[in-house]
């Protein structure tokens, strides 16, 4: 199982906005597929999973970077490119509420982080892979022995 | 200009004519006439409607609406032209919607869905990439039916649909763009009328912008001091 953050979801949106749609002034914001092979590349890492799944909390940070956006006219346009993401890709969505994490650790990493970590021990026997942009996360996966990939790295594959 | 005072140099009037209805209207038809050049109508099938082919006023803050209302009212053309315009993409989206309607409840079209899903179900024991379809089996038809509407070639590879798109693409394609041929013909023709009414609406309205920034001595576009207003992570600044 794949467990998206915030950070590839907003880069599939904005791809899929610059590329499908011609929206050119959005194409200064993406960071990562800067070639058409490292989306292609992140396409493929992410078809190697049956299932896709992310956080609530993450809902809530993309509303945020939506909300950064100007003008507002262009909102609606962003919100519909991120269900057509979640609907094609079949994404799923958990909760998991604030009284089941650790304090400590939401203190620490926040809780949209905290909520992907424990989205992932809760699906073990899936062998879940938490794929972001956020080195700190990443690095705090392997220390609990959670699988976890950079999309810096899914994208330029080094084979 | 329908009244006998004219706005003078630099006008403030003149810069919201500009700035808030003219470049987002030829900024949303640049897209749309490419959009429309490929064959993406951008038709959804749960909204029945294009997504990225919007009327007039939608493009334009609702904020800005009274500019909207004061530029038609200096200029009634455009007024109609509007209309004209969202009239045509109404006719797209009624034709889009028709024939997907048609498709659905063609019993042919419903066998070959469920021959290509028995096929596709069988492969999956020997290819392990490919997604299982269950959970999104009702919606197939209607996900078939949209990527036929807005002649779907491939799909990025992380959709759930991509392996079976890929592989009975062509096979609908071939059956059922033609099944309903007098609908699908109607939905490219709409399409190309509503494609040659942006495509001079566009032409239109980007001469009457250069008119106008040259007249009043306005720039194009607003220039504003660099903002400061992104808290200092390291996250993207998104702009529209």
């Amino acid at each position: 199982m794949a467990i998206l953050d915030t950070g590839p979801i907003w880069e599939l949106v904005l791809y899929g906005a610059v590329k499908q749609l011609g929206f050119a002034n959005l194409k200064g914001d993406l960071r990562y597929f800067l070639r058409p092979e490292a989306y292609q590349n992140c396409g493929d890492f992410l078809s190697t999973f049956a299932g896709k799944t992310t956080s609530a909390s993450v809902v809530v940070e993309l509303n945020g970077w939506i909300q950064r956006t100007r003008p507002k006219r262009g909102h609606p346009g962003l919100w519909e490119l991120v269900y057509e993401e979640f609907r094609k890709m079949g994404m799923e969505e958990d909760v998991v509420k604030l009284l089941d994490m650790e304090l400590d650790l939401v203190a620490k990493f926040g809780p949209t982080d905290v909520s992907l970590l424990e989205i992932a021990r809760r699906n073990l026997t899936q062998r879940p892979v938490i794929l972001t942009v956020d080195g700190a996360l990443h690095a705090k996966c392997k220390k609990e022995q959670i699988s976890s990939e950079l999309l810096i790295e899914v994208c330029n594959p080094i084979y | 200009m329908a009244f006998d005072v004219k706005p003078g140099r630099g006008s403030e009037r003149v810069k919201a004519w500009v700035y808030a209805i003219l470049n987002p209207v030829i900024e949303a038809l640049r897209r749309e006439i490419e959009l429309l050049r490929s064959g993406n109508l951008s038709w959804r099938v749960h909204s029945r409607r294009c997504e990225y082919i919007r009327p007039i006023s939608v493009l334009i803050d609702w904020d800005q609406q009274p500019n909207l209302e004061d530029f038609i009212a200096e200029h009634p053309t455009f007024g109609s032209r509007f209309g004209q315009h969202d009239s045509a993409l109404s006719g797209v989206e009624q034709a889009a919607t028709e024939y997907a309607q048609g498709l659905l409840k063609a019993r042919s079209f419903q066998e070959q869905v469920g021959k290509c899903l028995a096929d596709y179900e069988a492969r999956l024991p020997f290819n392990p990439a490919y997604p299982d379809l269950l959970n999104r089996r009702d919606k197939i038809p209607e996900e078939i039916a949209e990527f036929l509407a807005n002649d779907s070639r491939s799909l990025p590879r992380h959709y759930a649909m991509y392996s079976f798109w890929k592989e009975y693409a062509e096979t609908f394609q071939e059956d059922f763009g033609g099944f309903t041929e007098t609908a699908h013909d109607n939905v490219k023709a709409k399409a190309q009328e509503l494609s040659g009414i942006a495509g001079q609406l566009s032409v239109d309205l980007e001469a009457l912008r250069l008119t106008l920034v040259r007249e009043y001595d306005i720039p194009a576009a607003p220039i504003e001091p660099p903002r400061a207003d992104f808290p200092e992570n390291n996250s993207p600044r998104p702009r529209w």
